[in-house]
């Protein structure tokens, strides 16, 4: 079973990697309303219970992955 | 007076934080982060600056959940003086010592220079050999120093008199010219609610020997050593 975490800087945080992406592309010309960027972590797990999965992967977010003052994510568990 | 200095992988001023102890005529004991107990006898801790784990995820992160972090909590929680410089104060931050993380700078450049720094508390022992209101100048050198704490957070730090050390200017003056790196409130340091642990982005380790052209970081060592 895979899984899928998208982490993404909070939207009150003042994320400097997301502006300054901004910036560049519309220094490109290019005309943006909102950018952010975060990071996708892929897990693969020795497991056959969707819920349980979810459940894991819940729980290494808590303990490692995600830093919940400064971000927020969410699981997608693939078949 | 005996201090630990913990030693992650890729931390890089490790061996300047024993040196610096040392010189002031305290004994530092390396210890690595695969252990799982510190001496008995024990007087302080220090958490160097470095990058541990290659910042890989977030600054800190892996470090924090190191076997040794158990016992360092448990001491600093029993009142044991526990001071994380750079790396180190990311990793307080990470392991919930103290309140806060440290995002990447506002210019999003490594930044490696003297700041200046206002004495804004003199808490025991950190900074109690500081004149209150003194500015001091001691060297940065992160790329991830931009103190973040939710409102809230903020307020109570403030009101509690938990900002130790702000970035200033030459004259004392707190300002968004004086701020390196975007830092809430110009924080460079802040300690815990009991006060005996700190977290600070300037490396006092770097500015405590005549010989490096710079003294003004030795009495906050000294003030730890001498206890």
């Amino acid at each position: 079973m895979q899984a899928t975490i998208a982490i993404m800087p909070k939207a009150e945080i003042l994320d400097p990697q997301s502006r300054a992406t901004t910036d560049t592309l519309e220094r490109l010309g290019f005309r943006v309303a909102n950018l952010r960027q975060g990071k996708r972590i892929t897990i693969t797990l020795d497991e056959t219970d969707p819920e349980q999965a979810r459940d894991t992967i819940e729980k290494m977010c808590k303990t490692l992955l995600v830093n919940e003052l400064i971000e927020e994510y969410q699981i997608e568990i693939h078949g | 007076m005996s201090i630990a200095v913990i030693t992650f992988p890729a931390s890089n001023c490790d061996r300047d934080a024993a040196v610096a102890v040392e010189a002031l005529g305290g004994r530092a004991i390396r210890i690595h982060h695969s252990e799982t107990s510190l001496p008995d006898k024990l007087d302080a801790v220090i958490l160097p600056g470095g990058f541990s784990y290659g910042d890989y995820l977030r600054p800190g992160c892996m470090a924090a959940r190191s076997p040794i972090m158990r016992e360092i909590k448990d001491k600093a929680e029993a009142g044991t003086p526990t001071l994380g410089i750079c790396n180190g104060f990311q990793l307080l931050t990470e392991a919930g010592l103290l309140p806060g993380a440290l995002l990447r700078n506002r210019d999003l450049l490594f930044i490696c220079r003297e700041v200046h720094l206002l004495i804004e508390r003199n808490i025991s022992p950190f900074t109690r050999l500081y004149r209150k209101g003194a500015v001091v100048t001691m060297p940065i050198a992160h790329k991830d120093g931009n103190y973040y704490a939710d409102a809230e957070t903020l307020k109570r730090l403030e009101g509690e008199g938990r900002i130790v050390l702000r970035y200033c200017n030459t004259e004392g003056d707190v300002n968004r010219d004086a701020n390196p790196n975007g830092s809430l409130d110009n924080i460079a340091a802040l300690c815990n609610d009991a006060g005996n642990v700190l977290g600070m982005m300037p490396h006092p380790e770097r500015c405590a020997d005549a010989v490096l052209g710079n003294t003004d970081g030795e009495a906050l060592l000294r003030g730890l050593l001498e206890a």
